[in-house]
């Protein structure tokens, strides 16, 4: 993918290129936030990462700017700031994800996948997922795995609805909390552990192979 | 009161001002009497000189008989008569005039003797005369002296200046007490806003029983202190708090890191490094509560409270926990009506009852059953999350909000001790009031204030 880090402190732009090009991707990095606008304004990239506070121009400018252009890169914020509203007005301005300093290198790079890998505004929205044996159908909410049947809770509906949408990458732990849950801390309680755990005995029962794969210190994935 | 500061204060100027004012209408009032009072005199005397003189001259017409004319105006103090017949022959001369004045005049004693003969009988005092022709060509001028008027007018000097003495030192006085007074009680002021910032935070502003607008601004004042007061202690506490409490954490982190420092075998390493990162996780999650804490305390959420269904979000949140609850030995039991609707911040009162449960599913024993209810009561609702675990001593229970507080004094236990802190404040952010509950565990109650 190419990508456009914006971010004012050399070191954490530095980190979060460098990290990024290792995965294979095509890194632009700046750390003012006028050429960072015009850069994602002429060029196309797949992800944008931006810091909130940038010299010359904001991130929450550059990214008003650039929707009103009808230029609609996803873009992930990085900011220092974790006020309630602070990701509100993120994600109003048009921001799709949000990540608070500091970060595990893991969890930017979970996320930058799948904001690269996010289907462009489909109008009619997909009615049937599918990965790795796994069938979803939304509509009549039902599961199967190589054709048998499988009965789910709600939540735990929710949540492989949330895998099965990344399917192919990682999903950290911090990215279930928020999507499948509203969480955007980190509870005392292992909630994210004991739901994968509960669906994954319902989707394994009487599968050798684990229908979802925990990558050690990063996150759980269903392979595509 | 040897203080340059006081004849420059305010008070001292606006009280001299007054008194400027005061001593300048006392005199500009006085000056209207002095000279309303001797206009009035003169009038009338010149009516008096005016009515003889015509009465002399009829007489006069008639005849010009001496003894006739003496009789009808009588010599007298203070009075001039000169009358002369149609031949020009002076019939009666008091006083003598060098040319024939006509009409009435008010002389000075300087005109007098420019204007009349010099006899014995004018002394250096003004007159005010009146003179006329009688119609067979006599001549006729009849004056008084002023010395009534101008006894009169020494009179009201005498009087205007006293009064205006009077009324400088007076002014001057009063001024000078008020202002000393305003001066005195704002100097007071003054030393306690100079001990405050000294650092007495205790230190009041006097309030006299007046309950005049310096009472009023003083009483003021001391709300601002106290209010300030408590910040204050809350800022040290917190900072006391903070430095306590991360140093605990720090000290792990720096003991595990200079052990993998020394270590050769890559799994020891390996196994420090990452209990390290857990250490130095539970520190940015502290400082993240604690920023997050003192956000809502600053208050300005409300732009973002929306209405929305309570009870469809404690479901859920019922089910969230349910798993990891029953996991760890404990049982939850929710008991949701369902269509409660409050208007709030989702995001802050979904972690505030997330903390709740937290809190109950983590620091009690194996067994305990965490019971999450939601209620009508009346108009209003309440919200309850209580476990069947050993509950807090009835001594430390007020402590139970502050930040950092844990009833688990060794800290073997997960958690930053602010979660309780956080519960309070999303609480009251949203004016709603929390309270602990009587019965065996802990018992969290939440309901709008009334």
């Amino acid at each position: 993918m190419k990508i456009l880090v914006a971010e004012d402190d050399h070191e954490t732009a530095q980190f979060v290129a460098n990290g990024l090009r290792e995965l294979g991707h095509v890194v632009d990095a700046t750390g003012d936030g006028r050429e960072a606008f015009m850069m994602a304004g002429s060029e196309p990239y797949d992800v944008l990462v931006l810091d909130r506070m940038l010299p010359r121009m904001d991130g929450l400018a550059i990214i008003r700017g650039l929707r009103s252009m009808e230029t609609m890169t996803p873009a992930l914020f990085l900011t220092a700031l974790d006020g309630v509203s602070d990701r509100v007005d993120g994600l109003e301005a048009g921001g799709d994800d949000y990540l608070v300093k500091p970060f595990a290198f893991s969890e930017l790079a979970a996320r930058v996948m799948a904001l690269g890998r996010r289907p462009r505004q489909t109008a009619n929205a997909q009615t049937e997922l599918a990965a790795g044996g796994l069938k979803m159908d939304l509509l009549a909410r039902t599961v199967t795995r190589d054709g048998k049947p499988i009965t789910l809770q709600p939540q735990e509906f929710r949540l492989l609805e949330f895998l099965l949408n990344n399917a192919g990458q990682i999903v950290t732990r911090t990215m279930l909390l928020e999507g499948v849950w509203g969480f955007h801390f980190d509870p005392a309680t292992s909630i994210v552990e004991t739901h994968i755990s509960r669906l994954r005995s319902k989707l394994d029962d009487g599968f050798d192979q684990s229908a979802i794969r925990t990558v050690r210190g990063a996150g759980y994935i269903i392979d595509g | 009161m040897g203080n340059a500061s006081f004849w420059r204060s305010g008070a001292f100027r606006t009280a001299m001002l007054s008194g400027v004012l005061f001593v300048g209408m006392t005199v500009v009032l006085l000056a209207l009497v002095y000279q309303v009072a001797t206009s009035t005199i003169e009038h009338q005397i010149s009516a008096s000189v005016e009515a003889r003189a015509r009465t002399l001259e009829q007489a006069l017409e008639e005849d010009d008989d001496v003894e006739e004319l003496s009789h009808i105006v009588p010599a007298q103090e203070e009075l001039f008569r000169y009358v002369e017949n149609a031949e020009g022959k002076a019939l009666i001369a008091d006083l003598v005039p060098r040319q024939h004045l006509m009409g009435a005049d008010v002389l000075s004693a300087d005109q007098v003797l420019h204007h009349f003969v010099e006899g014995e009988r004018l002394d250096d005092s003004g007159i005010i005369g009146f003179g006329m022709q009688s119609r067979n060509g006599g001549y006729v001028y009849v004056a008084q002296e002023d010395e009534q008027v101008s006894e009169l007018r020494e009179a009201l000097l005498q009087a205007g200046l006293v009064a205006t003495g009077l009324a400088i030192l007076l002014s001057f006085l009063l001024g000078w007490w008020i202002a000393l007074r305003t001066f005195r009680r704002i100097e007071g002021l003054n030393s306690v806003a100079a001990n405050v910032m000294g650092g007495d935070m205790a230190q009041r502003m006097p309030v006299s029983a007046r309950r005049d607008e310096i009472d009023l601004l003083s009483a003021q004042l001391n709300r601002m202190l106290a209010q300030l007061e408590s910040v204050m202690g809350a800022i040290r506490q917190v900072t006391n708090d903070i430095a306590h409490d991360m140093r605990t954490p720090l000290g792990r982190l720096q003991r595990k890191l200079e052990q993998a420092q020394v270590k050769d075998d890559p799994d020891a390493v390996n196994a420090l490094v990452s209990s390290a990162l857990d250490e130095s996780r539970t520190m940015l999650d502290m400082f993240g509560s604690m920023l997050r804490i003192a956000q809502i305390e600053g208050g300005g959420l409300q732009k973002h409270f929306v209405r929305f269904d309570l009870s469809a979000m404690l479901m859920d949140l019922a089910e969230t926990y349910r798993p990891a609850i029953a996991d760890g030995g404990r049982e939850l039991v929710a008991n949701i009506q369902s269509g409660i609707e409050v208007f709030g911040d989702r995001a802050l009162v979904q972690q505030m009852f997330s903390n709740l449960v937290d809190n109950a599913a983590v620091h009690t024993p194996r067994g305990t059953i965490v019971r999450v209810t939601l209620e009508r009561r009346g108009n209003d609702w309440m919200a309850k999350v209580a476990d069947t675990g050993p509950g807090i001593d009835p001594e430390h229970r007020p402590q139970i909000f502050d930040r950092f507080y844990r009833a688990d004094a060794s800290r073997t236990t997960r958690g930053s001790g602010l979660g309780l802190a956080l519960v309070k404040a999303v609480a009251e952010a949203h004016e709603w009031d929390i309270s602990i509950a009587n019965g065996g565990g802990l018992a969290l109650e939440i309901r709008p204030v009334k």
